[in-house]
């Protein structure tokens, strides 16, 4: 292994726990009926993907900032992503990861 | 004297033959229509049609082809049948597992069933090139010199102003936001970056029609086309 693979590997791991977290998060606040390996990390958060709603829009960023402890403010970033389970963890670590 | 319906539905009927791209017969096999009640969806598709093609320029809209299409669903990160569904892969490898269930029975239910007790070994990612270097389907992925995957689709991004791949990935190395993967070239090893789609932030997305009319478009806030 060399030392860029060890820096890959290392923001693999992170991002995997991150992954995880999200996907567990969308199960057990929103109440889906799936597992969590279900959920493909560019899988469409709403509409004909996972059908979530407006609802379901508000309790996931207050149960993101919840779990991870941050404050989102920017309104059109958050708009921006809530696409996918990968674009709400780009979203965390634009606030500089779990707190 | 206008002509008489059957023709005008004849004539309407040649155009969308014609044009391929606006696939109205697939649409009408999706509405579950069939004889009098297809050709009245038929019939109201090719009015759409013409009356689309008639006055489409003047709001910056015109038909395309299947080639634009293919284009935005690599941008938006839309599964495309006629590259990456081509490439042999399952749900699970494609990310579409939100398009099957695991509860129902169907033909290839059980065989899914069992891909997914054993493990997903691969799955696609987006990635991003660097400007200037064409990245092309079955191009090899690399960590270093381990082989890690391969490009099953890729196309230049005109906002982003570099190429973007789907690469199909070894499951431990199939995850976004990572920079560090190089792939073979025509030109060479180059560096890619994987992403999360959608390239492009799609704008229809942040138009109210409540709100907001054509007149105005250029004095909407709206934010960067291009994501990365």
């Amino acid at each position: 292994m060399t030392l860029q693979s060890d820096e890959v590997i290392r923001q693999i791991q992170v991002r995997e726990q991150l992954l995880a977290r999200v996907q567990a998060l969308l199960v057990e606040r929103l109440h889906l009926h799936r597992d969590a390996d279900e959920i493909d990390p560019d899988c469409p958060l709403f509409g004909t993907g996972l059908g979530l709603d407006s609802v379901d829009a508000v309790e996931l960023v207050v149960g993101v900032e919840t779990a991870f402890g941050l404050r989102l403010s920017d309104e059109k970033l958050i708009r921006g992503s809530l696409r996918t389970v990968n674009s709400l963890v780009d979203l965390i670590l634009t606030h500089g990861g779990p707190r | 004297m206008s002509p008489a319906p059957e023709l005008k539905m004849a004539a309407e009927l040649e155009a969308l033959r014609r044009n391929a791209a606006w696939n109205a017969p697939a649409h009408v096999h999706c509405l579950r229509l069939s004889g009098a009640g297809a050709f009245a969806a038929l019939d109201g598709l090719c009015a759409a049609q013409l009356y689309l093609r008639a006055h489409g320029a003047a709001f910056a809209l015109a038909p395309v082809g299947l080639a634009a299409l293919d284009q935005c669903a690599l941008e938006n990160g839309f599964f495309n049948i006629r590259a990456e569904g081509r490439a042999g892969l399952t749900p699970l490898e494609l990310q579409l597992q939100w398009r099957v269930s695991y509860k129902k029975d169907y033909v290839g239910s059980q065989a899914l069933l069992a891909r997914r007790e054993a493990g997903c070994a691969r799955r696609v990612t987006w990635a991003l090139g660097p400007p200037e270097t064409a990245l092309a389907a079955g191009d090899a992925v690399y960590l270093d010199e381990q082989r890690i995957g391969s490009l099953v689709n890729a196309g230049y991004v005109v906002p982003c102003g570099v190429y973007a791949a789907l690469a199909l990935l070894e499951r431990p190395y199939a995850c976004a936001g990572i920079s560090g993967f190089t792939v073979e070239t025509a030109a060479g090893r180059v560096p890619i970056r994987t992403v999360s789609p959608p390239l492009l932030n799609n704008r229809s997305v942040y138009v109210n029609p409540q709100h907001h009319r054509y007149a105005t478009r250029h004095e909407l806030a709206l934010p960067r086309l291009a994501r990365y």
